[in-house]
């Protein structure tokens, strides 16, 4: 159920089942201040994601922020439309991707085609708060940082099966680092180049 | 020719590269000279003539990545990927590593061209120099290492640069202009001050900068002090800044970025500093140079470059001290020796370009401070020499060591017409400029000390490289030869390692180290031999 409201400056904001998704005074002003404290690689990478379309102020912002393709990743039809029509977003800059399953994820092309290359992910709280478990999927999906989702984003960006090369981490450790990037068997043996930048990057934490 | 130059250390030493970058332009073919740097370096694009595309690492983001469980774990491995492709993609014909760094070898490693100077590793993590100046930098990094060639000499002879010139050339950018012509400064005399460094270890009080800046401005009562700093030094110049004004005194704060700090030095009479950045980048301007070289500042490796700038160096048992730790004395000696009293003298004569009063200055002081007045010798070579003038011995060796190494290094020696006689004009003109005739009747037996010495070194060298050869050398022999000699190199490393796997066959790598070291030190104690015997028959005709 979708309601559009009027915060106190004005614009136009979303109510979703009952939660508001911005701020009900300056939701610029938030989507500001929500983007400022997500500045990492923001200038660096080609794709940003986001999971949860909010009222689109977030995205509003980082598109003036960043020269990178921006994919909203909803699970909310409904919503995607109206926030579209509140801010007019267009692809290629802004692209919304509708998934309700995490296999729809893995399959998505546009998802895909983002994996491939530098990209962050960056999760919009209070949307992300009205389908709790398939954002913390869809999070630890693009973060790789268990066995499974770094297994699927090596591979797609085209550098062989992890499967055969890398004996990683512990069962059950809560999140990989570059350190178990480092000590895999791809690192220790392969002669690939791709190697080097795993050694270097190592060099920065150490 | 395309030639891509990885500097990828600090802001400081990055600025202490640019005369390889001049160098590079004019003793090279080079169609385009790109630079690969940290990101903050970037800063100074406008002011670097030199460079064609300028690359930059985004060392912070790709560090708080990896440090970050928010951030995906290969968004740092693709960012720098990426990165690293885009710049191989120009196809670059030259690879020059100026940074002795682990991270920069990778990268030089991951990056393709039929040449590479400079640390790179392989893809199997085998580390190659390409150059014994980055090998020699290698085994001279420790900070007790005696005596060491200026970085800049380093980094331009390992480039593969010649002749003795070394030019710092940048530019004033309209945007540093305008910042400078913002502050408003009057007309007439600017003492600069850069009273806030990086490191609180080469950090002079606030007290001992107030005392200082009072007693200066009696002796100079037209000057304006201009205190510099960084965005980020705002609040913290402002008590210094109080304390200035509420004493009657013509002050005023500077909160420039690097272009207008370039543009307020060119304007400035002196400088008086102990930051490393805004050190180097006044080897580039109009203004003369005071160096505070506290803490980790080593004047030796990265002193002020330009000719004819002061150094004060306290004398502390525990100068200078590692960069990565912290002070471990009791309070900071090598701080509080430095009195106000001195530095405002040797300023007042600096800022006169009274050496004369400097020199007595310094013997007053002798006991506290050296008095290290820099030049630039024509054998090629940055040397800061002690101005009581009192080290005849001392000079006379570092400068006959550091032509032999020039000559080893540079592989001048192997020429069959080997400059030796030119080297020692060069040598006997540079010690007649340091000391009076006088002085110099008196370093005979010293040389002929120093010959002795070279040759009885040669010659031990010379016999354990033949016990080398035929797989008969005592290791304890070998061991107590490289401590007493060469106890940075890393033959000792592989001598320890083989002392602990007793029993075990020896390495062959380690072997031709030992094998081609002492090669080294054979031909070295040739050539120190033969310039000191030029430098003798010099200085004969001289007398």
């Amino acid at each position: 159920m979708i309601e559009k409201i009027s915060a106190q400056n004005g614009r136009v904001v979303v109510r979703y089942d009952g939660r508001l998704l911005a701020s009900a005074f300056d939701p610029e002003a938030e989507a500001r201040a929500w983007v400022a404290r997500r500045k990492i690689f923001l200038d660096q990478v080609k794709t940003v994601f986001v999971l949860g379309a909010g009222s689109g102020y977030h995205i509003a912002e980082l598109a003036r922020q960043t020269q990178a393709r921006i994919v909203a990743v909803e699970y909310s039809t409904e919503l995607a439309n109206a926030v579209t029509q509140i801010h007019g977003f267009q692809p290629p800059k802004v692209r919304f991707e509708v998934l309700t399953k995490l296999a729809q994820l893995r399959a998505s092309d546009v998802v895909r085609d983002g994996v491939r290359n530098s990209f962050v992910a960056l999760k919009h709280a209070p949307s992300a708060a009205c389908h709790a478990e398939f954002y913390a999927e869809c999070e630890r999906q693009f973060l790789a940082r268990d066995w499974g989702s770094l297994n699927w984003q090596w591979q797609l960006k085209g550098h062989g099966s992890l499967d055969k090369e890398m004996k990683i981490g512990t069962e059950g450790d809560p999140a990989l680092t570059i350190y178990d990037l480092d000590r895999t068997e791809l690192s220790q043996n392969s002669e690939d180049r791709e190697r080097m930048i795993i050694k270097a990057l190592r060099e920065l934490v150490k | 020719m395309k030639v891509l130059v990885i500097s990828l250390l600090r802001l400081g030493d990055f600025v202490q590269t640019l005369p390889v970058l001049s160098a590079l332009k004019t003793q090279f073919p080079i169609r385009e000279l790109d630079l690969l740097t940290h990101a903050p370096a970037k800063q100074m694009s406008g002011m670097v003539a030199d460079v064609h595309r300028w690359w930059t690492i985004p060392r912070e983001d790709l560090q708080n990545g990896l440090g970050r469980g928010d951030v995906p774990l290969l968004t740092a491995f693709d960012v720098l990927k990426e990165r690293l492709d885009a710049i191989d993609a120009r196809k670059y014909d030259l690879i020059i590593n100026l940074t002795q760094t682990h991270f920069s070898a990778w990268l030089a490693g991951y990056l393709h061209a039929p040449s590479k100077l400079g640390l790179v590793f392989d893809r199997k993590g085998h580390a190659q120099v390409h150059s014994p100046w980055f090998q020699y930098l290698d085994e001279h990094a420790p900070v007790e290492a005696k005596d060491v060639f200026h970085y800049t000499d380093i980094f331009f002879y390992g480039s593969g640069l010649k002749g003795s010139e070394r030019h710092w050339r940048l530019r004033e950018t309209q945007a540093g202009q305008n910042e400078v012509a913002n502050l408003h400064l009057p007309d007439g005399e600017k003492i600069t001050l850069q009273a806030l460094t990086s490191d609180v270890k080469k950090n002079w009080s606030v007290a001992s900068w107030v005392k200082m800046v009072e007693q200066l401005h009696l002796l100079r009562p037209h000057a304006q002090f201009v205190l510099l700093g960084a965005p980020s030094e705002t609040e913290q110049l402002e008590p210094l800044l109080i304390k200035l004004l509420a004493r009657g005194i013509r002050a005023s704060k500077a909160i420039l970025s690097l272009e207008g700090a370039f543009v307020l030095l060119n304007r400035s009479k002196l400088l008086i500093t102990g930051d490393t950045s805004i050190k180097h980048l006044a080897n580039a301007a109009q203004c003369a140079i005071l160096e505070l070289s506290l803490g980790s500042s080593d004047q030796r490796r990265t002193g002020v470059y330009k000719e004819n700038s002061l150094i004060l160096q306290p004398q502390v048992a525990c100068g200078p001290c590692p960069h990565s730790r912290a002070c471990n004395q009791p309070t900071h000696a090598c701080a509080e020796i430095l009195e106000p009293e001195v530095v405002t003298s040797a300023a007042h004569h600096l800022a006169s370009n009274n050496w004369m009063d400097l020199g007595r200055l310094a013997r007053e002081y002798a006991l506290e401070v050296k008095f290290l007045r820099t030049r630039h010798l024509a054998s090629g070579f940055w040397l800061a020499f002690d101005i009581t003038r009192s080290e005849a011995d001392r000079v006379i060796q570092t400068v006959v060591d550091r032509c032999t190494w020039k000559f080893v290094l540079n592989r001048e020696h192997l020429n069959p017409v080997a400059q030796f006689g030119s080297e020692g004009i060069f040598m006997r003109r540079e010690l007649s400029g340091i000391f009076s005739a006088e002085a110099l009747t008196q370093v005979g037996p010293h040389l002929d000390f120093m010959e002795k010495e070279a040759g009885s070194l040669g010659q031990e060298a010379e016999s354990l490289l033949r016990l080398v050869k035929r797989k008969a050398a005592d290791r304890a022999r070998l061991k107590e030869f490289f401590q007493k000699h060469s106890p940075h190199s890393s033959v000792l490393t592989w001598l320890d390692r083989m002392d602990s796997a007793a029993g075990q066959p020896m390495q062959i790598g380690g072997l031709r180290r030992v094998h081609t070291q002492l090669e080294q030190m054979v031909q070295q104690s040739q050539v120190k031999m033969k310039l000191i015997r030029s430098l003798k028959n010099q200085l004969t005709e001289f007398i």
